[in-house]
């Protein structure tokens, strides 16, 4: 497997418990993530005042890359995977308060994307309502699925989920769209790669969501579920 | 709207409790939730709470179905323990999916099973899975126990004869409707593979042996020949 980068955007507001989450997450993955290499974890900070949260981060994670251009979660993300796209052609997008619950084996979602040239993306994180798909891979003595995700379903790219994302969804689709909300981010996106799916299906690069893995939103899983320290 | 809910009924021995994980996390990545998960805890001794850690695990959402545990007294193997399970499920739901505690469902079963009974108009029938095994992959569409049933269906057929207990749950059933209801089986999303089934050393068709296939179609074939409907049943 290649190693990868691991891309992450943040902003962190004085006097808020937002760093905390990103601390707690950041650890989660470096403990419970499997993998076969990473090259290091790419932060972009958007403009974030207060650094203090930096030093701890790189407590953790040694090998961090740091920047705080102001521009928006679509900023923020261009900027990550570019420099993340410079040394592999896939990277990890872990977003600042989802966190592992428990051990992840990345490995052989990297090798779906380095070998099927029509995937542009593996989505992780659960099925939110609404969205559907069809099985396009179950492994033998099941290991798990990969759900090839319906355009139609809509809603389905997330700025705000974990994704490994190969570098040919975006020369195909084009980048984020910068200086605006995240949820106008991911519509914009979301509409792009509709319309492609309706224009060009057999071009467009499809989303897979990997099932299952134990990535969560922080709110959603309790604290103890998420520091290894804690758990029994 | 459609309610649905998984029934899952557990056996005594080790075996019986081995794949539970796996299971809860297939049910924990449905694109369509359950509303209701029932295990029939068939001398198993199951946990509440081990169950909700099961499903938790990998449980994204903060709102999880219902997990009930229905106790049988004593000992009354897989079919009489679907029966008791597609009964207590459909009290609250207007479909049972039967499942093995072996097996896994893929993460669009329930999302298809909903769908196909939508488009059939909601009557009562066995709305059967496709299945892929594990091992080698291959794909079944034939009539199995991995099917969702409503409460009217398991009341016009008696579900599964008591006779049924020598193997095979669904062998008998599966035959009668095949003889005198045919139409109600149907096979969900066109039988396309919804459940990964596990064949391992220890399932209930291994164990038994092939000295109780004689036995298992010889009442198979005697409860379809004889099948009259019931007239027993609670509302």
């Amino acid at each position: 497997m290649i190693p990868i980068s691991i891309v992450v955007t943040t902003y962190v507001p004085p006097d808020t418990t937002r760093a905390d989450a990103l601390l707690m997450a950041a650890e989660s993955w470096r403990s419970r993530l499997c993998s076969e290499g990473f090259i290091d974890l790419i932060v972009e900070g958007d403009g974030s005042p207060d650094d203090a949260w930096l030093r701890k981060l790189e407590d953790v994670w040694p090998e961090l890359r740091y920047e705080t251009g102001r521009g928006g979660v679509g900023a923020s993300l261009n900027r990550g995977l570019a420099k993340a796209f410079e040394r592999s052609p896939i990277a990890l997008y872990a977003v600042d308060d989802w966190a592992l619950t428990e051990d992840f084996n990345i490995s052989p979602w990297v090798q779906m994307l380095e070998e099927n040239t029509q995937i542009g993306c593996v989505r992780l994180g659960p099925p939110h309502p609404g969205i559907t798909g069809t099985v396009i891979a179950a492994s033998s003595n099941w290991q798990g699925w990969a759900l090839r995700l319906d355009p139609a379903a809509g809603g389905i790219i997330a700025a705000q989920r974990p994704a490994l994302w190969h570098r040919r969804f975006f020369d195909r689709i084009g980048p984020w769209k910068e200086n605006c909300s995240a949820l106008e981010c991911e519509a914009d996106m979301n509409s792009r790669w509709a319309v492609d799916a309706q224009r060009e299906l057999l071009h467009t690069p499809e989303i897979v969501l990997a099932l299952p893995h134990p990535w969560y939103h922080i709110d959603t899983v309790s604290l103890s579920a998420i520091n290894p320290g804690e758990r029994s | 709207m459609t309610s649905i809910a998984v029934v899952i009924p557990v056996g005594p021995r080790p075996s019986h409790q081995r794949y539970l994980q796996e299971l809860m996390t297939s049910l924990a990545t449905q694109t369509r939730p359950a509303d209701q998960l029932v295990f029939v805890d068939d001398m198993a001794n199951l946990e509440l709470d081990e169950l909700s850690e099961m499903y938790r695990r990998f449980s994204g959402s903060a709102v999880w179905p219902e997990i009930h545990i229905v106790r049988n007294y004593w000992l009354l193997g897989v079919a009489g323990s679907f029966n008791v399970g597609v009964a207590y499920a459909t009290l609250e739901n207007d479909l049972a999916f039967m499942m093995g505690a072996d097996d896994v469902m893929r993460p669009t079963c329930l999302e298809e099973t909903v769908r196909c009974l939508g488009l059939h108009g909601g009557i009562d029938a066995y709305y059967y899975a496709g299945l892929s095994y594990m091992d080698t992959l291959e794909e079944q569409t034939v009539p199995c126990n991995a099917a969702a049933v409503t409460r009217g269906l398991w009341q016009m057929t008696g579900g599964f004869p008591v006779e049924s207990a020598v193997g095979a749950p669904d062998c008998a059933l599966v035959s009668i409707m095949m003889t005198y209801m045919n139409s109600r089986l149907i096979p969900i999303a066109g039988g396309a593979p919804l459940v990964d089934y596990r064949r391992h050393a220890e399932t209930d068709t291994a164990t038994r042996g092939p000295a109780w296939q004689g036995p298992i179609l010889e009442s198979r074939n005697i409860l379809t020949r004889d099948w009259q409907a019931p007239d027993w049943g609670r509302m």
